[in-house]
């Protein structure tokens, strides 16, 4: 197993911060506490284990009290073969996510045990990938985004909706068509226009250049971007486009955290981010004051990951 | 037969001789322990050293990997493409490493659709940068004959499609992952208090090793106190050719069987279960010290074997390391044989049950083996030796139990039992008795001194006695000695402690 960058070990630290905390709020869940993408290594399982939350048992098995608390969502055979050899006893489900939540249909969710699995307490999606786009008749899809949405319609079905937490990290390569990202600037100008206060953030967020990129008359050309502002850009857009997913939902989506790291050196340029979504009722009468709450929030949580680890949140990070 | 369909992809479809096929429809394979055994020892025949089993948590998918030689695609698609009767030791009867090897007809891949509907194999050879993978549907096995019949003799057992992956020089291994794992097994696989914990069944899960010999070392009468998990590692375990636990046998007759745990811990065959390392669940733990091992060698016209019985004062506990248990190759013949291969039952049918014995056969035993590997034909003439030896060498060791164990025993139990009344007596004349009538007390305690001496009291006192008649020989004693007034308070006390 090679060394970790320091960047993603305080990434993994935050993560760890929210397991503590729902694993105190909520001791006697019937759900998994965490569904995990956690690749052949399992280091968020292991960083588990040694903070206790998880245990095993006196052969290095997770132990029957853990069982089912912790769940690895894997596709590849032979990294679920590493992977039991790392934690004998763990729950494993062998499928690609997508799989588990049936597809990208909003019209079709798992049940039974699977439709359980996704009501997982804490939601961890750490893509190596970025984010994927399609187009489909004029029409902009991200499938990502529209598993998020579906895990927060899964955990909406009770009423109230069951408080839950999403990890996401994403890479932050944008390989995006010309008509995809005149179609992203097009949205994020709409929202330029309808709040003034949310283009102020954006402008300061984004730098002048890219903020007049973006709100200008040209086409902008999202590939042609430096790693640094593909990584801004998507700080704003992702938060925005899962809040105005899961509003309707009943969701506040508080983003607690809003990184970027990685891009130099040969490292990965990545961004990452931890979303609560928090039951609210003011949805149903007030729907614009929830999305306005989620949109205060993206860029208070705006942060830098230094190769040393460091999270420089200043404002413009 | 295969198909290439790209330079990395193949297809084709396992062919399994007609008689086989008959033997896998008829429910050749009693439990999933049994299937699993089956692949367990065809690690072993590809010379592993280690193999790793993952069942847990639910068993909805069940994982062997080993570390043995592995196999190529020619080496796939020559076995699945004929699986017979004499398939598997055509080239040789050892494996390259020198082991001889368990496996006869090849079918231990197949025992896995006895409880799994698609397996897929991961193999790599050690100097091949090729990683076969290949996924077999079982699903055809459970069409009716006319549809599966392939030509006069063969049926199509299930079709598989592969893929040439890459793998890394220096390693070698299989991995086998049966998916879609039938309901049934599922459920005797998983058992599991890890599911429910309100279970009171015992289990292995979790174990170290030194609480598995613990809890195989606590008077459990029988496996079925285990979870269903647990049996089926027993079941395992008892079967293939690890090694013993440390502490299997009391210590005064272990050098009477050690080059039988030295042979088996050479064999240097490691298995592990959900992170368990499993070795044979053979664990003695004599009620007392009267225990003894007779070893058995025997050389046949038809068959040689060896071996020992193992005989304690009482019975051998868990029950199912009652009888015989017979190893061709390693590898054992079924369970234990609680008959002894039908002997007479009505020759101290009691002392039977205090024995435990492993014989080791040779080679020629196979032949009277059913494709089982469970049951042996009985008329056979190898069976028919060894068993004619096996019953004279159990007479012996029975009338052996009988005089050390069972006769000394007795007279070892009485004498105890004689100490205790006197004991018991002693006590009861100094603590309930002295206060009240000093002299009776007394006359109880001398009475009690001398008493063994004589060989009519001391007969007396080996049996029984209940506490009324402890008491009445009190009375009678105080009778002669107190007086009425007296006596009366000592009934009183009496009565008072019988009430209590």
């Amino acid at each position: 197993m090679g060394q970790e960058r320091a960047a993603k070990q305080t990434i993994r630290n935050i993560w760890l911060e929210e397991i503590k905390r729902f694993n105190d709020s909520y001791t006697d869940d019937d759900v998994p506490l965490y569904l995990t993408l956690s690749g052949a290594e399992a280091r968020d399982i292991k960083l588990l284990v040694d903070h206790k939350l998880i245990e095993l048992t006196e052969n290095g098995s997770i132990a029957s009290g853990s069982a089912k608390r912790v769940v690895a969502i894997e596709r590849s055979r032979l990294a679920v073969l590493s992977l039991q050899r790392l934690f004998p006893g763990l729950k494993i489900v062998e499928q690609e996510f997508a799989n588990l939540l049936v597809g990208n249909s909003l019209l079709r969710y798992p049940t039974g045990a699977h439709e359980k699995l996704c009501c997982a307490r804490i939601v961890n999606l750490d893509f190596q990938d970025s984010l994927t786009v399609t187009e489909d008749n004029g029409n902009i899809n991200f499938p990502t985004l529209i598993w998020i949405q579906k895990l927060a319609q899964i955990h909406a079905s009770s009423k109230p909706g069951q408080e839950w937490c999403l990890c996401l990290t994403l890479n932050s390569s944008i390989t995006w068509t010309q008509s995809i990202a005149t179609g992203i600037q097009q949205f994020l100008q709409d929202n330029f226009k309808r709040s003034a206060e949310f283009e102020a953030s954006c402008r300061q967020h984004f730098g002048d250049t890219l903020h007049q990129s973006i709100n200008s008359d040209q086409p902008f050309d999202a590939q042609a971007l430096s790693l640094e502002d593909k990584q801004r850009l998507l700080m704003v857009f992702v938060p925005k486009k899962i809040a105005s997913l899961v509003y309707l939902q009943n969701w506040q989506v508080k983003t607690s955290r809003n990184l970027r790291y990685g891009g130099a050196r040969n490292e990965a340029p990545m961004v990452t981010w931890v979303f609560s979504f928090v039951w609210d009722p003011r949805a149903s009468l007030a729907p614009d004051v929830v999305y306005k709450d989620c949109l205060d929030l993206i860029f208070s949580a705006t942060g830098y990951v230094s190769d040393t680890g460091e999270i420089d949140v200043s404002w413009t990070q | 037969m295969s198909e290439v369909v790209t330079d990395t992809s193949f297809r084709g479809d396992i062919r399994v001789a007609s008689r086989i096929i008959d033997f896998l429809s008829s429910g050749l394979y009693h439990s999933p322990a049994a299937c699993l055994k089956e692949l367990v020892n065809n690690s072993y025949d590809a010379d592993a050293t280690r193999v790793e089993i993952y069942v847990k948590p639910d068993a909805d998918r069940i994982i062997i990997s080993d570390n043995g030689c592995g196999m190529s695609k020619d080496d796939f698609v020559s076995h699945f493409s004929r699986i017979s009767e004499s398939h598997k030791r055509m080239s040789s009867d050892l494996t390259e490493g020198g082991r001889p090897k368990i496996g006869k007809i090849g079918i231990g891949f197949i025992a896995a659709n006895e409880i799994c509907e698609i397996m897929e194999i991961f193999s790599t050879e050690a100097g091949s940068t090729e990683l076969l993978h290949v996924t077999i549907n079982f699903a055809e096995m459970r069409k009716a004959p006319e549809v599966r019949r392939r030509g006069e003799t063969d049926f199509v057992k299930g079709d598989y499609e592969g893929e040439i992956l890459t793998a890394e020089q220096e390693e070698h291994y299989t991995s086998l992952f049966l998916m879609s794992v039938r309901g049934e097994a599922q459920k005797i696989m998983a058992s599991a208090s890890l599911l429910n914990r309100d279970a009171k069944a015992y289990t292995f899960y979790g174990l170290n090793e030194t609480n598995i010999v613990k809890l195989l070392k606590s008077p459990i009468g029988t496996w079925k106190d285990f979870d269903q998990y647990s049996q089926t590692i027993m079941e395992v375990a008892l079967n293939v050719p690890v090694a013993y636990y440390a502490g299997w046998i009391p210590v005064q007759l272990e050098n009477q069987v050690n080059d039988y745990v030295e042979k088996t811990a050479d064999l240097d065959f490691h298995v592990l279960y959900d992170g368990i390392e499993i070795k044979k669940p053979i664990v003695y733990v004599p009620p007392s010290e009267t225990c003894f091992v007779s070893r058995f060698e025997f050389v046949g016209e038809h068959v040689s074997a060896q071996g020992y019985f193992y005989a304690q004062h009482g019975t051998i506990k868990p029950q199912e390391l009652q009888g015989l248990l017979v190893r061709i190759r390693d590898a054992a013949v079924g369970e234990y044989d609680h008959s002894f291969w039908g002997y007479s039952p009505s020759d101290n049918s009691v002392i039977q049950r205090w024995l435990s014995a492993e014989i080791w056969a040779d080679d020629r035993l196979e032949d009277a083996m059913n494709i089982d590997r469970r049951t042996l034909r009985d008329t056979m003439p190898p069976y028919v030796e060894l068993r004619n030896a096996i019953h004279k060498h159990l007479k012996m060791v029975l009338s052996q139990a009988r005089a050390d164990i069972y006769e000394a025993g007795n007279a070892e139990r009485k004498s105890k039992r004689a100490q205790v009344t006197k004991d018991a007596v002693a006590s009861l004349a100094s603590k309930k008795v002295a206060h009240i009538a000093p002299d009776v007390a007394q006359q109880l305690v001398k009475a009690m001194e001398n008493i063994d001496v004589v060989p009519a009291t001391r007969r007396a006192l080996e049996r029984k006695f209940t506490v009324t008649e402890v008491y009445e020989t009190i009375i009678k004693i105080a009778e002669g000695l107190l007086t009425e007034e007296q006596l009366a308070a000592l009934l009183r006390r009496l009565t008072e402690q019988i009430g209590k």
